[in-house]
């Protein structure tokens, strides 16, 4: 048998900086990162790059010493170089050309809505399932149709994670504010008059965010608007999600970026795929924030299927969608 | 005999679709349309009840407004928001989609009108959400739209491409020979209606919807 390929893959498009080593038989030797957090509110995209800059070496080298991996034996980088914040998306973008460049092997440009899609595939051991991404910056629901990953449904303003993470901020929440929106909806009681929109297959968050805070303002609970956030979101989603499973018929459903790791979402949305006779997936925690291991992962799939690219030619996208992808290796 | 054994005299199952079930009975006598929105058990109960409510009402306040500006639609006998349900005229006729399968060159005829009425439907702000030619209904030689259970009051021009998008994606599957003269007959109603202005830019929304490829209209399941 021969030697399996080992890619390392770099992360840098929001507020992680991750290196992770993955190899072709789907092992995850290493993923480690390094996470800016903001003093106050949310990301600076330019204190976020220097926080990069300064971390990217060391958790480098932590990746290295995880996987017992030496640099020499890495067969090419994978970076992420789109969708996210172009500055944050450069420091990587930077780290991966020097890789490259020293060691004299290719690069490979991943986009990382695609790294969190196949990172979910290869731990929940699924082929063809309804991808369910949200995230701090991403909400969509997507499958693989003709050659690419086809979007069903997606928001049309903020993303799930950020509409959460906002309201946990105006309340005085550090951030991430999602999980303590969630924790102090738990003692909540009443769900409040909220607006609740789905157009079509795709979802609106902004109206939903703008009166939350009205209502606090007018004197509603603070549990009961987080209750009610929490539980308006993820109707929603889990709605848009029904219709794409309606629709598509697929046998299963992953769950997977940040939000992920949310246990009401996750229980709500295992009913859903249940009424659809569809298995349900969430990816394991470490895997769900941003991760260097899902870049590496994606990077051995592209890497098999040959794809790479020149250094003169890895611009950073930063608003790469994820339906602009081709996906050879689904074939 | 109590009057409310009367009203909720449903007798067959039409339909179970992803938010409702469709039943036919009769409603003081006449022949009538049961339509129920079903509870969701991954919402949080109260929060079932408000989005249930609020879809009910809505569609029966569209309904009642496309009434108002001449569309045929069925007549609401009555709302029950205990069971989230609408009672209505029951519209027996043949359905587009039935007349385009037997008789193609009979159902281009009322492909005009049919623009004429989805152009007045998004001049008064209203989207139908579902225009597929099982919902449109011939009856004594009228033209009846039915189920406005995704219908919504907007003013985006990309719901109005998405309602016509829909519509040329029924044609292109289901009636794919006449498809592109119907579309155009449509299409020569709605202008007509709407102006050449906003017309194209609808039309320039559809194309649009077509090229990102991601509008995939809901099937309802059919069991």
């Amino acid at each position: 048998m021969s030697d399996p390929i080992i890619i390392l893959g770099i992360e840098s498009t929001a507020h992680t900086f991750g290196v992770g080593i993955a190899t072709s038989d789907g092992q995850i030797l290493a993923n480690a990162r390094d996470i800016y957090k903001p003093p106050t509110g949310g990301i600076h995209p330019r204190e976020c790059a220097k926080h990069h800059a300064l971390v990217a070496s060391s958790v480098l080298k932590q990746a290295l010493m995880q996987s017992k991996i030496r640099l020499d034996e890495i067969d090419a980088i994978a970076v992420a170089l789109g969708p996210g914040l172009g500055p944050c998306l450069r420091v990587g973008a930077t780290a991966a050309r020097t890789l490259a460049l020293l060691l004299n092997i290719p690069l490979i440009p991943v986009n990382h809505g695609i790294a969190h899609i196949e990172i979910a595939k290869l731990t929940a051991n699924v082929e063809d399932p309804l991808v369910i991404f949200v995230s701090g910056g991403h909400t969509s629901i997507m499958a693989y149709m003709d050659g690419r990953y086809r979007v069903f449904g997606e928001t049309l303003d903020v993303a799930l994670g950020n509409f959460l993470d906002s309201l946990g901020e105006k309340l005085g929440f550090p951030f991430p504010g999602l999980i303590n929106v969630e924790k102090m909806a738990d003692s909540g009681k009443q769900i409040l008059n909220l607006p609740y929109t789905v157009k079509g297959q795709d979802l609106s968050f902004s109206g939903l965010y703008t009166a939350a805070l009205k209502a606090l303002k007018n004197g509603a609970k603070i549990e009961d608007v987080c209750l009610s956030a929490v539980e308006y979101s993820y109707s929603m989603l889990c709605e848009v999600v029904e219709r794409a499973l309606a629709f598509l018929e697929k046998k299963s459903v992953v769950l997977t970026g940040g939000v992920a790791r949310s246990n009401r979402l996750q229980n709500m949305l295992k009913i859903v795929a249940s009424m659809h006779n569809a298995t349900f997936h969430v990816v394991p925690d470490e895997y769900a924030g941003d991760n260097g291991a899902m870049i590496a992962w994606t990077g051995v799939l592209m890497y098999k299927s040959g794809i790479t690219i020149p250094i003169d030619k890895s611009t950073v996208k930063p608003r790469w969608r994820i339906d602009e992808v081709d996906i050879p290796w689904m074939k | 005999m109590d009057e409310i054994v009367l009203k909720i005299d449903k007798q067959q199952l039409l339909k179970r679709g992803a938010e409702s079930e469709i039943w036919l009975g009769t409603w003081l006598g006449l022949p009538a349309i049961f339509k129920i929105r079903i509870p969701k058990p991954y919402r949080h109960p109260i929060l079932d009840r408000i989005i249930r409510e609020r879809r009910t009402l809505s569609e029966a306040r569209i309904m009642a407004e496309a009434l108002e500006i001449n569309i045929n639609v069925p007549t609401i006998y009555d709302i029950d928001l205990n069971e989230m349900m609408i009672i209505m005229e029951y519209i027996e006729g043949l359905t587009l989609k039935q007349i385009l399968e037997n008789n193609p060159q009979d159902g281009i005829k009322w492909a005009y009108q049919l623009g004429i009425i989805i152009g007045k439907l998004h001049k008064n702000g209203i989207m139908h959400g579902d225009l597929t030619t099982s919902n449109i209904i011939i009856k004594n030689n009228k033209l009846y739209l039915i189920d406005f259970g995704l219908a919504e009051k907007t003013t985006r021009l990309e719901d109005y491409g998405l309602d016509l998008h829909l519509l040329s994606r029924i044609l292109d599957s289901n009636h794919h020979k006449i498809a592109t003269s119907f579309l155009t007959e449509v299409l020569k109603g709605y202008t007509d209606i709407v102006g050449y202005e906003t017309a194209n830019l609808v039309k320039e929304k559809m194309r649009e919807i077509r090229l990102r490829g991601r509008y995939i209209h809901e099937r309802r399941l059919e069991k």
